[in-house]
C-alpha cells in the first residue's frame, strides 16, 4: 500500500513538472509573420511592412486564408516589432518567417544592421529567403496577383522556381551569412521587380553585393544561369538558349537550347602576372535544335564550337561586370588566400581585384541530343 | 568480492568512456578552437588525441600494477592513509566542481536556445534529479544505459551530414599561416574538451576481459571521440567562414538551425534533445565518481546516500556561483584547467611514485 502511494505521488509530481508553464507560446496569443519588407524611410529610419496570415472560417472546406499587411516606420528592425505590437492584437512572432525583402535604396547601405536581429534570436527562422527589390520593397510585398492567395508563398515560389532553373543558387538567410562576413568573398541575392501590366512580381536578375552593400549592379536574368553555374551551383534544370550562325531565314530556326547536366570548374592562378584562368567544363544535353542535323559528327563539332565561343564571350562580359562592381562572387579572393597565400599577401585584393585579368574558358561536351537526330 | 556478473563488459566500458567525454563541450568546441588557433584548430585536435593516447597508456600501466584497485584505492596504498585520503578528498571536490560547471553551462544553453523564460534552477533540477537516479544504480546498469543511449550518436551524425553540400573546403586554408604557436595553444583547448577520460582509472578494475583487450577498448574509445570531434570541427569550420565563426559561440546548433526538413523545421532543437542525454551521461559519471570517493572517505557501503549528498552539494554550489560571486567564464576556466591536475598531473605523479617505490599488487605480477 505504502509503495503504491509513493509511486502515485511521484507520478503526480512528475506530471505537474511536465507542463512547462514559463515558456509556452500558444498559437492563439501570437501573430505569426510570414513575410517582411524593409525600405529606406523618409527621416533616416526604416519603413517596414509585414505579412500576417489569419485563418478565417471553420470546417474542412470553408477555411480561407487571408493576409493582413501592416506598414510602419521605426529606427531598427526590432523597433519595428515594438511599433507593430501596439498596432495589432496579440504580439508579433517572427519564428515562421519565410521571406525578407530589402528595398534597393536601403540595400545600398549596409544590410547587416537589418539582418542582425534575425541572426541573433534563437527563435528566428534562418531558413527564410531574402531578396532585393527594384524600387520600393513595400510595393513588391503588397503585390498580389489575382490567382495567388498568399503573397509570401508567391514570393518564395518565385525564388524557388529560380533556384530550380539555376537562375539563383537558392541560398537562404544563413547561407549568405558566411559570405557576408568573410572578406574576399561576395554573394548575390535575387533581384525582384514589380511588373505593372498584370500586377505581378518577376525575377529580373541577380543583385551583386560587395562586402555588406548592394553595389547597384544587376546581372540580367538571361545571364543569371551562367553566373550561377560559374559559382558552382546547379538547380534541377539549367536551360540556356543561344543564337547560332544563321541557317534559315525563318528566325526561330537559328537558336539552340541546351540543358547543362554537369558543370566542373577549375581555377588557375598566375597572380605574379595578375592573371586568373577559369576553366569551365559543361556536359550538356540538346533540348531544342530545329535545324535537325545532328546525325553527323561534323555538325556536332561545329555546334559545340559555336556554343563554346558564345558562352565564353558571355562569361567574359559577366566577369567584367563583376569586376566593375568590385563584387567577388566566385570567391576568387578567399581561394587565392587559401591556396596562394604568399602571392595574395603581396597584393591588396580589395583594390587589385578590379585590375586582374580574369579569363574564362568554357568547354562544352554534348552528351545527349534527345531521341531524334 | 567482485562477482562475475557485476562486471562491465568491454562494450559497456567503451561506451562509458565516450559518453563521459562527449558532453557539454561538443557544441562549442569548434568556436573555442577557432578562437585560439583559427582554421588550424583541427590540427591541434589531432595532436591532442595523440597526447591523450599516451596518457591512457600510462593509466593502463598503472592498472597492470594494481589490477583490482581503482584510483582512490591506489592512492590510499601508495601515499598512505593521510596523504591518500586528502588527495582523494581533492578528487571528490574536483568532481563536484565539474558537475556544477556542467549544470551551469547546460542551463545557460537551454535558457539561450530553448526556454528563455524558465528559471535556471528548474532546468538544473530536472537534469540533476534524473542523473541522481541514474548514478545511484550499479555501474553495470550505468554501463547498459550508456550503451543504449549511444545509439543516438548515429542521429547526431546523420543530422550533421546535412551540411555537406554547403561545405567549402577552402575555408580550412591556408594551413598554419600564423606559425606553430596558435596550433599549440589550440591543443590546450582540445585537451579540455576531451577531459573525462580519467573515468578509465576508476572503472578499469570492474571490467571483464584481459589487460590487452581493455587497452584496445579504451584506445578505441578515445579515437572514436577524437574522430567525432574532428568531424564536428571540420563541418563547422567549412560551413562557417573564418570571420563568421568568430561571432557564433554554438556553431553546431547554428548550423543545424539553417536547415529544414519536411516534418521537423527546427533541427537544432532535435539535436539539442539528443545532446541533453550526452550531458546527462557525463554529469552522471562525475556524480558517480564523486559518490565513490565520499564512500571511500567515510568508509561506508551505502553509495546511494552519498549520491544524494553530492548532488545537494553541487546544487548549492551552483546557486552560490550564480549569485555572481565570480563570472561563469572565470569559473569555467578554473575548473577546466584544474582538469590538467586531476586527469593528467596527479595520475602521472602517482605512476612515478609507483615506479620509484617499486610497488606492485601483492599477489604478484598478474597480467
Amino acid at each position: 500500500m505504502k509503495k503504491i502511494i509513493v509511486k502515485l505521488l511521484t507520478f503526480i509530481i512528475i506530471l505537474s513538472m511536465l507542463t512547462g508553464c514559463w515558456d509556452e507560446r500558444p498559437f492563439k496569443n501570437a501573430k505569426i509573420i510570414v513575410g517582411v519588407s524593409f525600405d529606406q524611410g523618409k527621416n533616416e529610419n526604416i519603413e517596414s511592412t509585414v505579412l500576417i496570415p489569419t485563418v478565417q472560417g471553420g470546417g474542412i472546406h470553408s477555411e480561407t486564408e487571408k493576409l493582413q499587411t501592416v506598414t510602419t516606420e521605426a529606427n531598427t528592425p526590432l523597433d519595428v516589432r515594438n511599433h507593430l505590437d501596439i498596432m495589432v492584437s496579440n504580439s508579433i512572432d517572427p519564428s515562421k518567417l519565410q521571406v525578407i525583402l530589402l528595398g534597393e535604396e536601403l540595400a545600398k547601405k549596409d544590410i547587416y544592421p537589418i539582418l542582425d536581429v534575425f541572426y541573433r534570436n534563437a527563435y528566428n527562422n534562418l531558413n527564410a529567403m531574402i531578396a532585393i527589390t527594384e524600387g520600393s520593397a513595400t510595393e513588391v510585398i503588397n503585390t498580389q496577383p489575382a490567382n495567388e492567395a498568399n503573397q509570401s508563398k508567391y514570393l518564395v515560389g518565385i525564388i524557388n522556381a529560380a533556384t530550380n532553373t539555376t537562375l539563383y543558387s537558392g541560398e537562404n538567410l544563413q547561407m549568405i551569412c558566411a559570405e557576408l562576413f568573410e572578406p574576399g568573398e561576395d554573394f548575390v541575392l535575387p533581384y525582384l521587380s514589380k511588373s505593372d501590366e498584370n500586377n505581378s512580381v518577376r525575377f529580373s536578375g541577380l543583385a551583386l553585393f560587395h562586402d555588406k552593400n548592394f553595389t547597384g549592379e544587376v546581372i540580367r536574368h538571361e545571364d543569371a544561369v551562367l553566373l550561377t553555374l560559374m559559382d558552382g551551383h546547379k538547380g534541377k534544370q539549367s536551360r540556356i538558349t543561344r543564337q547560332i550562325p544563321k541557317k534559315k531565314d525563318y528566325d526561330v530556326y537559328n537558336y539552340v537550347t541546351i540543358d547543362v547536366l554537369k558543370n566542373k570548374k577549375d581555377i588557375k592562378y598566375q597572380l605574379d602576372q595578375n592573371k586568373i584562368t577559369i576553366d569551365l567544363n559543361f556536359s550538356v544535353r540538346i533540348l531544342e535544335y530545329p535545324p535537325n542535323q545532328l546525325k553527323e559528327i561534323k555538325n556536332i563539332k561545329e555546334l559545340t564550337k559555336t556554343l563554346e565561343e558564345e558562352l565564353t564571350k558571355e562569361a567574359t562580359s559577366i566577369i567584367k561586370k563583376l569586376q566593375e562592381a568590385n563584387s567577388d562572387i566566385l570567391s576568387l579572393g578567399r581561394k587565392a588566400q587559401a591556396y596562394h597565400y604568399n602571392e595574395w599577401k603581396q597584393m591588396n585584393w580589395e583594390k587589385d581585384y578590379k585590375n586582374l585579368e580574369i579569363i574564362p574558358n568554357v568547354k562544352v561536351t554534348i552528351k545527349d541530343i534527345g531521341i531524334i537526330d | 568480492m567482485i562477482m562475475k556478473n557485476n562486471l562491465l563488459s568491454l562494450n559497456q566500458f567503451f561506451f562509458i568512456i565516450i559518453q563521459t567525454q562527449i558532453g557539454i563541450g561538443v557544441i562549442s568546441l569548434p568556436y573555442d578552437l577557432h578562437q585560439v588557433s583559427k582554421q588550424n584548430g583541427w590540427i591541434s585536435l589531432i595532436i591532442s588525441i595523440f597526447l591523450i593516447q599516451i596518457i591512457i597508456l600510462i593509466f593502463w600501466l598503472m592498472y597492470n600494477r594494481f589490477p583490482t584497485l581503482n584510483l582512490y584505492d591506489m592512492q590510499m596504498i601508495i601515499y598512505g592513509k593521510w596523504i591518500g585520503q586528502s588527495i582523494n578528498f581533492l578528487y571528490v571536490l574536483y568532481f563536484v566542481f565539474v558537475g556544477s560547471l556542467i549544470l551551469i553551462l547546460f542551463s545557460n544553453l537551454i535558457n539561450l536556445w530553448v526556454l528563455p523564460h524558465t528559471p535556471y534552477w528548474v532546468n538544473m533540477l530536472f537534469l540533476l534529479l534524473s542523473c541522481v537516479y541514474l548514478s545511484s544504480s550499479h555501474i553495470t546498469v550505468i554501463g547498459r544505459i550508456y550503451t543504449f543511449l549511444s545509439t543516438f550518436f548515429i542521429i547526431l551524425f546523420v543530422l550533421l551530414l546535412n551540411a555537406i553540400p554547403e561545405l567549402k573546403i577552402y575555408y580550412l586554408f591556408p594551413i598554419a599561416k600564423e606559425g606553430i604557436m596558435p596550433i599549440l595553444k589550440g591543443v590546450n583547448q582540445s585537451v579540455l574538451a576531451l577531459l573525462g577520460f580519467v573515468v578509465i582509472l576508476f572503472v578499469l578494475p570492474v571490467v571483464k576481459g584481459t589487460a590487452k583487450q581493455k587497452l584496445k577498448t579504451m584506445s578505441g574509445a578515445i579515437w572514436f571521440v577524437g574522430f567525432f570531434y574532428l568531424f564536428v570541427v571540420f563541418i563547422s569550420f567549412t560551413f562557417f567562414s573564418t570571420e563568421e565563426i568568430k561571432v557564433v559561440p554554438q556553431p553546431v546548433l547554428y548550423l543545424l538551425k539553417s536547415f529544414e526538413f519536411a516534418v521537423v523545421s527546427r533541427i537544432d532543437l532535435l539535436f539539442l534533445t539528443i545532446w541533453i542525454m550526452s550531458v546527462a551521461t557525463s554529469f552522471s559519471t562525475f556524480l558517480y565518481l564523486a559518490s565513490l570517493g565520499t564512500m571511500q572517505l567515510f568508509k561506508s557501503k551505502k553509495r546511494t546516500k552519498f549520491v544524494w549528498v553530492n548532488a545537494t552539494l553541487i546544487f548549492l554550489l551552483v546557486i552560490v556561483i550564480d549569485s555572481k560571486l565570480i563570472t561563469i567564464q572565470t569559473y569555467a576556466k578554473y575548473v577546466s584547467n584544474s582538469g590538467y591536475i586531476f586527469s593528467i598531473a596527479l595520475p602521472i605523479l602517482l605512476y612515478l611514485v609507483m615506479l620509484l617505490l617499486k610497488k606492485r599488487h601483492k599477489e604478484g605480477h598478474s597480467s
